[in-house]
């Protein structure tokens, strides 16, 4: 009958209308993300401030978006002297961290980083060769597991 | 006239503004909770308790706003549209009683004085959509009067039932009449066909045609920033005001709620509840397409209220007092 | 040709009005992203459509050019980006076909699961979106709960809302936890439905919804071959194709589901079929979630893929019609050539046919069951 199809939608509305909100009450309660969620890079170091990275490149060149900086010891090729990240220009694609032959990337879930200035979108994950304080204090300091990946050569 | 007369009917006017700006800030948040609870979310929270103090953030924000005329806008009727459209509701509103005699001017012909204040407003929006310089308003302003011009047909000819059946065009006598039973049981046909013209009457979902903004972005309205814009929203609440009135008072009873003492409440209560019928609707329909909705007014609302018209008119030939 | 249709002929011969020029978009409200549409106007009639494209040219082809094969499924997450899934899985048989790579078992079944899902919250962000085009914006809001919670799933197993980057040449980036899968299983079987028959309720059975979809834009089988038309769109004119039957890949010919078609070629056959589209992508989602063996979900393969030199085709049912990828390698480690056939490209295609002698407000009405998603189209 004419109609029916109106009366039905005026019901299903009317129900949810009486019925409890959906929503996300932001600035009030924030939500947890899951652990795999990838939003900011960040880097598992010891509480001595000994970054895991053995500075072997392999981020810097599998990125596709130029994010991360590295500069290696001149003197210990194995140790990198700063580790910067653009987070701005970062799609979050997550290729770094599953390439860490280390384990030594990881993602925060800290996403409240939004800014007016976009230099502040740059942090420094190891500066003078030590851990700062954007790293992950973890106590262990051997890789979880060895990379999921095998190694192939490096190209950029 | 004498003095006195003179300075109560303009203290009344008055008062009627204050009221009218009252009643577009009320609906306002109304009219955000009602429609965001139907889409399971709680509207606006910040402003107040429940946000409740929204509407004048909002005012404020349209009074700071930089008031632009586009520039190559008939400037006088870009400012004269929004008045135009809105004068006339407020005019309409001084002959709506809110209780028996309590009105600005309580009319013998108030019923036609409404609607003739009605048929000014399609002029109003067709200005507006008209003289901003904007293919989109145009749209919207054509349709706008098509719109309003062919839903007032069948708006009348349902009244007309009304005021075969109350005897008097005074709005009080028509609401007196209805003190036990309402016209809404005896003319269910007619309190049909009246809701929807004077929901298409007032732009609202389904029949916001004139401002369609997933079509016309903001139809007739588009090129009106700041209180402009203001304006022509409290236009729109005013005539959703006095088009609930307008059914509340025909065929709802007015301040009669039978068996109960008649009071104003139960008019204000009722006023309400209508507009939140109609904030309803536009929570739950899509919008009608444009030529179905005049084929709906002429091929059908228009033989319907007339068919009505008669059936009112052997009825209270053939049974007295109906 | 448009001036053949008949309204558009009766209108032209008696008009003395002069046409007006209407340009739809790029901004405008309900333009799905910055599509622009030039529309010839005889007062709400129109005469002529125009198609403009490219707002949103990024030029991923020519990115991907200097790109590892890897890196590219960043770039292939942002082709379409309401089915990621269906693009990288498409992608990923592609360089497959190509260097010769197995794919194990459990690795079909997930990446079969995340492809259906990811039909399901394409459809129903389609679903909002025509709603808003009509003009209600109830739908929307109701569409996206349970676009969400599927996407919460996306989150806690892959990492990303939008784009997961999580199938892998040979595989799936990782294993999903029990626990999730359990805990959408139990969404899909009860809740989505729920939802669906509400949105049925809400739209599908409304008169004013019927009476503006119903014999609207209609379409024939032949013509939809002409315009290379594919997909929903296509099925909804009587053809029976679905590359998920015609050239079965992942583990579609081991699940009990059927294609969605319907005879009458309107709008309204474009918006059932999708609605029921929905319904068997959520019974194929639980069946893989119900049926998936234990095993291995991914082969290994060098992270600095190399395939040997030539050049593949790979057809693949996305969720808007027939998604193509056509790779040419030249034995480097970057593609030599990258193109994709969209198929919202060729849908759009139809869209002047379609609205040639409609009013503004069909336009909307027909646009919205294009479905279409302006960066793939403009790449
Ligand atoms: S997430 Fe992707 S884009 Fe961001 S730093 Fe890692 S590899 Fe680069
Ligand atoms: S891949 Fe890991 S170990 Fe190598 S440089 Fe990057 S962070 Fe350091």
């Amino acid at each position: 009958m004419f109609g029916q199809g109106l009366l039905k939608g005026l019901s299903v509305t009317g129900r949810r209308m009486l019925g409890k909100t959906e929503c996300d009450m932001y600035p009030y309660r924030k939500r947890v993300l899951p652990p795999k969620s990838r939003i900011f890079l960040s880097m598992r170091a010891t509480p001595d401030g000994k970054a895991l990275c053995n500075a072997c490149l392999t981020c810097q060149q599998g990125c596709p978006d130029n994010v991360i900086r590295i500069e290696q010891d001149p003197e210990d090729r194995k140790r990198a002297v700063s580790f910067r990240v653009n987070s701005g220009r970062c799609t979050f694609c997550g290729i770094c961290e599953e390439n860490c032959p280390r384990h030594a990337l990881t993602f925060t879930q800290d996403f409240e980083r939004a800014t007016f200035d976009k230099g502040t979108l740059t942090y420094a994950l190891i500066a003078d060769g030590t851990a700062t304080g954007a790293c992950v204090i973890v106590e262990r300091t051997e890789p979880e597991h060895p990379a999921s990946a095998e190694g192939g050569e490096d190209v950029g | 006239m004498n003095a006195r007369i003179f300075l109560t009917q303009l203290l009344g006017a008055l008062g009627l503004i204050v009221i009218l700006g009252f009643n577009v800030i009320i609906m306002d948040w109304w009219e955000r909770k009602l429609v965001g609870h139907i889409h399971r979310r709680p509207g606006p929270m910040h402003t107040g308790w429940h946000g409740i103090l929204q509407p004048f953030a909002d005012m404020l924000k349209m009074l700071s706003k930089e008031d632009i005329v586009p520039d190559r806008a008939d400037r006088l009727f870009f400012w004269l549209g929004p008045a135009v459209a809105v004068v006339p509701a407020f005019m309409a509103l001084a002959v709506l009683p809110l209780a028996p005699g309590f009105a600005l001017a309580d009319i013998g012909n108030g019923l036609f004085f409404v609607f003739a204040m009605q048929t000014i407003m399609p002029f109003g929006y067709t200005l507006i959509g008209w003289s901003g310089h904007n293919k989109w308003s145009l749209v919207g302003a054509l349709r706008s009067a098509a719109q309003l011009i062919s839903y007032e047909i069948p708006m009348l000819i349902v009244a007309l039932g009304i005021l075969l059946a109350a005897g008097s065009a005074r709005l009080t006598d028509i609401v007196n009449a209805q003190s036990t039973v309402w016209y809404a049981v005896k003319q269910p046909i007619g309190l049909l066909i009246f809701f929807i013209t004077a929901v298409a009457e007032m732009n609202r979902s389904p029949f916001d045609m004139p401002e369609a903004e997933s079509e016309l972005v903001a139809g007739i309205h588009t090129e009106y920033a700041g209180m402009k814009f203001g304006l022509v929203m409290m236009a729109e609440y005013t005539a959703m005001l006095v088009g609930s009135w307008m059914i509340v008072l025909l065929f709802l009873g007015g301040w009669h709620l039978w068996p109960l003492p008649p009071s104003p409440v139960w008019l204000v209560l009722k006023l309400y509840l209508v507009q939140s019928g109609i904030i309803w609707l536009r929570g739950t329909y899509l919008r009608l397409r444009v030529d179905t909705m005049m084929e709906m007014s002429w091929k059908y609302l228009i033989p319907a209220s007339l068919a009505n018209l008669m059936l009112v008119g052997v009825l209270a030939t053939t049974f007295k007092g109906f | 040709m448009i001036e053949d249709h008949p309204r558009v002929g009766r209108l032209q011969k008696d008009a003395v009005t002069e046409s007006i020029v209407l340009n739809m978009g790029p901004q405008h409200p309900s333009m799905h992203g910055v599509f622009h549409m030039q529309l010839e106007l005889s007062g709400e009639t129109i005469l002529a459509a125009r198609p403009v494209i490219g707002y949103l040219h990024r030029g991923i082809e020519k990115l991907a050019e200097h790109r590892t094969y890897a890196q590219c499924m960043v770039l292939v997450d942002r082709l379409d980006y309401i089915s990621q899934y269906c693009n990288e899985w498409a992608y990923c048989r592609a360089i497959e076909r190509l260097a010769r790579i197995e794919v194990p078992e459990r690795a079909e079944w997930l990446r079969t699961m995340y492809a259906e899902l990811v039909r399901v919250t394409s459809h129903l962000m389609w679903f909002g979106s025509v709603g808003l085009d009509l003009g209600g914006w109830t739908p929307v809001i109701y569409a996206f709960i349970p676009r969400e919670r599927i996407f919460d799933f996306f989150e806690a197993t892959t990492g990303s809302r939008l784009m997961p980057n999580y199938l892998r040449f040979g595989g799936v980036k990782e294993d999903v936890d029990p626990a999730e899968m359990e805990a959408l299983h139990a969404y899909l079987a009860k809740d989505l439905i729920d939802a669906l028959d509400e949105f049925d309720g809400l739209v599908t059975g409304n008169e004013i919804f019927l009476s503006r979809q119903r014999g609207l834009a209609p379409m024939t089988v032949d013509q939809a071959h002409a315009w290379g038309v594919t997909g929903p769109m296509l099925r909804a004119c009587g053809s029976t194709r679905d590359l998920r039957i015609d050239t079965p890949y992942g583990v579609y010919d081991r699940l009990d589901w059927e294609s969605c078609t319907d005879t009458r070629g309107d709008a309204l056959a474009r918006y059932s079929v999708r609605m029921r589209e929905m319904r068997e992508s959520a019974k194929m989602a639980l069946q893989c979630i119900e049926r998936m063996p234990a095993g291995e979900v991914r082969t290994k393969v060098a992270r600095v893929l190399r395939p040997p030199e030539g050049e593949v085709y790979v057809r693949h049912e996305s969720t808007r019609g027939e998604l193509g990828f056509h790779i040419v390698s030249d034995g480097s480690p970057k593609p030599y050539r990258f193109r994709v056939r969209s198929p919202a490209f060729m849908n759009v295609s139809s869209l002047p046919h379609l609205c040639a002698g409609a009013k503004i407000s069909e336009f909307f009405a027909i646009f919205g069951g294009i479905d279409n998603v302006m960066a793939e189209i403009d790449r």
